[in-house]
């Protein structure tokens, strides 16, 4: 199943509350669309918390895509971070026929992707 | 009884551990601690490597175009291959090819060119099907997934569970129940392909790996012609059982590599970490714990290498292959807890592969069939013997 959690406004003043932990994430535009999926894994200094203070700064991230609409994140500590990227990012491909926005710009960086038969109703 | 490897055996294992050393830890370094892949272009530059050392499809017998070679050499090469931190589940990062299912090599002629070929080649994936939720380890009696004839086809209905790959595969050996009053002599193999109508990947079930995730699946009328049964039917179970003990023997070579691993980093950290004044290395706390590792890795080595030289010379197998399956996954557990014991801190982290070795080999115990299942095969012999 998706990340089942309210999106979260960037606020730089907040990214000490973040967890350092392994996980998943999601970014969203300003109408709460998911526009990239991502992972903090083993090798993030910070973990989620660095990971998602990259994607809003603007002098270190380098997709056009996150850079100029990523407005909201939301994010899940999973330490089966590798499994549920592939899980988010294969079951965002069957509902909207299509990877989000921003994994597309950023193909290299994506984890073995496989197909499903999910509904929303599970 | 000769315990030295041949000539050719010391070449194969010598030229896998350089590889190991060379191209594969190396680039481990860069990868996410819990990597299951290489990046293509550093895995199409290995696997030409290894096609050009002539150890491509390492495992895959001849007939079918590997280098056909016996069990002991296998279960030497698999110990080596697995010396690094995806080594269990990844040796490698599969550089070494494709050996496919094991069960295929039953298939006919119009199955091989359509199924086992092409997965040799790499063009295909597959997926293994036998347990379900009513569990796994006795499938005789738990496989409750049926196929009924219709005309030229099989209908199956059911769901499997624990199936890695599922997702990612383009077909999968199913095994299902084709007379329920014929209890094994009941149970048939089918190849699926994963675009039948019917088919369905419900969900991935996390668990302490974070690679080849495991999946639930589920066949909803799905309509199998009745050409791809998978050697007879009512067969099914001694395709899988047959082929199960064999390759429970490379599982058993495998955990043990990553054993053989951790026991080297722990004596390489134990000579060089000083506490309270001295090195670890002079503390029989430390020392009988790398003695206690030698003696697991040394007793499971040659169970190991008795199941494969039995099974290569055609002698019944099945009690030294449980043996050597149960040995060496409990002991390489034990070898990698003391290791990340004797490391202390440094042990649980990422920074070092001992914490992945440790979460995948509690699943090594369950998988291939849990230790008190093979505790049962090897009684059940003893029992029946005199």
């Amino acid at each position: 199943m998706p990340i089942r959690k309210p999106w979260i406004s960037f606020d730089p003043s907040q990214l000490r509350r973040l967890p350092a932990a392994l996980g998943v994430y999601e970014l969203g535009d300003e109408e709460g669309n998911v526009i990239y999926i991502g992972c903090a894994g083993g090798r993030d200094a910070f973990g989620l918390r660095g990971r998602i203070a990259h994607h809003f700064d603007p002098a270190q991230e380098s997709n056009p895509v996150i850079r100029e609409r990523a407005r909201l994140y939301r994010y899940e500590v999973n330490s089966s971070y590798m499994t549920r990227w592939s899980e988010l990012l294969t079951l965002y491909r069957e509902e909207h026929g299509r990877l989000p926005e921003g994994n597309e710009a950023a193909p290299g960086e994506l984890p073995p992707l496989g197909r499903f038969h999910w509904t929303r109703q599970g | 009884m000769d315990l030295r490897m041949t000539d050719e055996q010391r070449l194969i294992v010598e030229t896998i551990r350089r590889f190991v050393n060379e191209q594969i830890i190396p680039l481990e370094g860069e990868l996410d601690p819990d990597a299951e892949e290489l990046p293509e272009e550093d895995y199409q530059r290995l696997s030409t490597m290894v096609k050009e050392m002539g150890f491509w499809n390492f495992f895959v017998p001849a007939e079918f175009g590997g280098p056909g070679l016996d069990l002991v050499t296998q279960c030497l090469a698999a110990e080596e291959m697995s010396q690094h931190r995806a080594g269990l589940y990844a040796p490698c990062y599969h550089t070494f090819g494709h050996a496919g299912l094991v069960q295929l090599y039953e298939a006919n002629e119009e199955q091989r060119e359509r199924y086992l070929y092409p997965l040799l080649r790499g063009e295909k994936k597959v997926f293994f099907a036998l347990t379900e939720p009513s569990g796994g380890s006795d499938p005789a009696r738990a496989i409750k997934t049926t196929a009924v004839r219709d005309g030229d086809h099989w209908v199956l209905n059911g769901t499997k569970t624990f199936i890695s790959g599922a997702d990612q595969a383009d077909f999968g050996l199913v095994f299902a129940r084709t007379d329920p009053a014929r209890g094994r002599a009941g149970i048939t193999c089918f190849i699926v392909d994963t675009d039948t109508p019917g088919f369905r990947v419900r969900r991935v079930i996390h668990t302490l790996r974070n690679v080849h995730h495991p999946c639930e699946i589920e066949f909803d009328n799905c309509r199998v012609p009745h050409s791809n049964v998978l050697g007879q039917v009512g067969g099914g179970f001694a395709i899988a059982n047959d082929r199960l003990t064999r390759n429970r023997v490379t599982y058993a070579a495998n955990s043990l590599g990553v054993a053989v691993a951790a026991q080297r980093m722990a004596i390489r950290w134990a000579k060089q970490r000083e506490t309270f004044g001295d090195l670890l290395a002079n503390r029989q706390a430390i020392q009988w714990m790398l003695v206690d590792n030698e003696v697991d890795i040394r007793t499971s080595r040659w169970i190991t290498l008795d199941a494969a030289s039995k099974a290569d010379h055609g002698e019944p197998f099945r009690f030294e292959a449980s043996m050597a399956k149960m040995m060496a996954t409990e002991a390489a557990s034990r070898v990698v807890d003391r290791c990340i014991q004797i490391h202390g801190g440094l042990g649980v982290t990422k920074d070092l592969p001992l914490e992945r070795w440790w979460r995948e080999l509690r699943i090594r115990r369950i998988g291939e069939g849990p230790t008190e299942v093979h505790r049962m095969v090897i009684a059940r012999d003893l029992l029946s013997q005199g």
